[in-house]
């Protein structure tokens, strides 16, 4: 196992001007890296029942997780963009996909922040998928949400500070 | 080319190929491992030309990795390249002053690897 030291610095707050880093980073990686145009939603929070959560943490000066969600078929078909193979090729390989996808859109996020960003180590991503289950948040430092919609499905970025 | 592709993300590790191919790059063959301990695996029983390397891995992150290789007789000139997600000035020094060559950051695009990996393939010649 590699030891990794933990940064010394203060632990900031939530700022509300994040979330416009929030959006440049999750912009910027289904851009670049997938070649799709990331819409906002005017309807928050519209997610399936069937839905697939990737998460990040974070730890130094911003301590906590950022998450990405959207359901199963997304998934499936963000995994197909990425490998370039027909979406029912790309089945297995999307909760691998979301995966990544979030731990780019964290480290976009993360070198956005400048300074705080530097003060600041990433998780290995992890992913939940199902029909049934509910995150129930034990943030206390509040969270911020953007709703996206990808290719006219929702896909929801949050970050949510311990 | 034989190139040696280190990330715990198997999508990843087929993006990162495909995009070499797409920038020129003549692969030979191309060998997968998915943390740091499997790739110094992989190189006691195969010979690579370039490495590319994520940063961070379960196990043994890929900084440790560059460490490790730079410390070994026989790896300590192997070129290697970390393709990471984060893109901060110090984690880029970072990487570069444990020995990798270049750094490529995540998401990226084959001109951003051809880019990066010209000078490294250059001063292979």
């Amino acid at each position: 196992m590699t030891a990794v030291a933990l940064p010394d610095a203060p632990e900031l707050g939530l700022d509300p001007g994040w979330r416009s880093l929030m959006e440049a980073a999750a912009r910027q990686v289904f851009d670049v890296g997938l070649h799709i145009r990331l819409e906002r939603s005017d309807e928050p929070g519209c997610l399936p029942q069937s839905e697939c959560t990737a998460m990040v943490g974070m730890v130094g000066a911003v301590c906590g997780i950022l998450s990405l969600r959207c359901s199963e078929a997304v998934a499936q078909m963000l995994a197909a963009r990425m490998l370039e193979v027909p979406v029912h090729e790309a089945a297995l390989d999307a909760d691998d996909a979301l995966g990544e996808i979030c731990n780019m859109v964290a480290g976009s996020f993360k070198t956005l922040l400048d300074s705080a960003g530097d003060a600041c180590l990433l998780s290995i991503p992890m992913v939940i998928t199902g029909t049934d289950y509910c995150l129930h948040s034990l943030a206390e430092g509040g969270s911020l949400e953007v709703d996206f919609l990808c290719e006219g499905e929702p896909l929801l970025v949050s970050l949510e500070l311990h | 080319m034989k190139a040696l592709i280190v990330d715990d993300s198997s999508v990843m590790r087929k993006m990162v190929e495909r995009s070499l191919r797409q920038a020129g790059v003549k692969l030979t063959e191309v060998l997968e491992a998915a943390n740091g301990v499997e790739a110094l695996s992989v190189l006691h029983a195969h010979a690579v030309d370039l490495i590319l390397t994520d940063i961070n891995m379960p196990v043994m992150d890929g900084l440790e990795l560059v460490r490790q290789l730079a410390a070994g007789e026989n790896t300590r000139d192997l070129p290697v390249v970390m393709i990471t997600t984060e893109g901060s000035e110090s984690r880029v020094v970072e990487a570069l002053s444990s020995g990798a060559r270049a750094y490529i950051r995540k998401p990226f695009s084959a001109e951003e690897v051809k880019e990066h990996l010209s000078p490294v393939l250059r001063g292979m010649k």
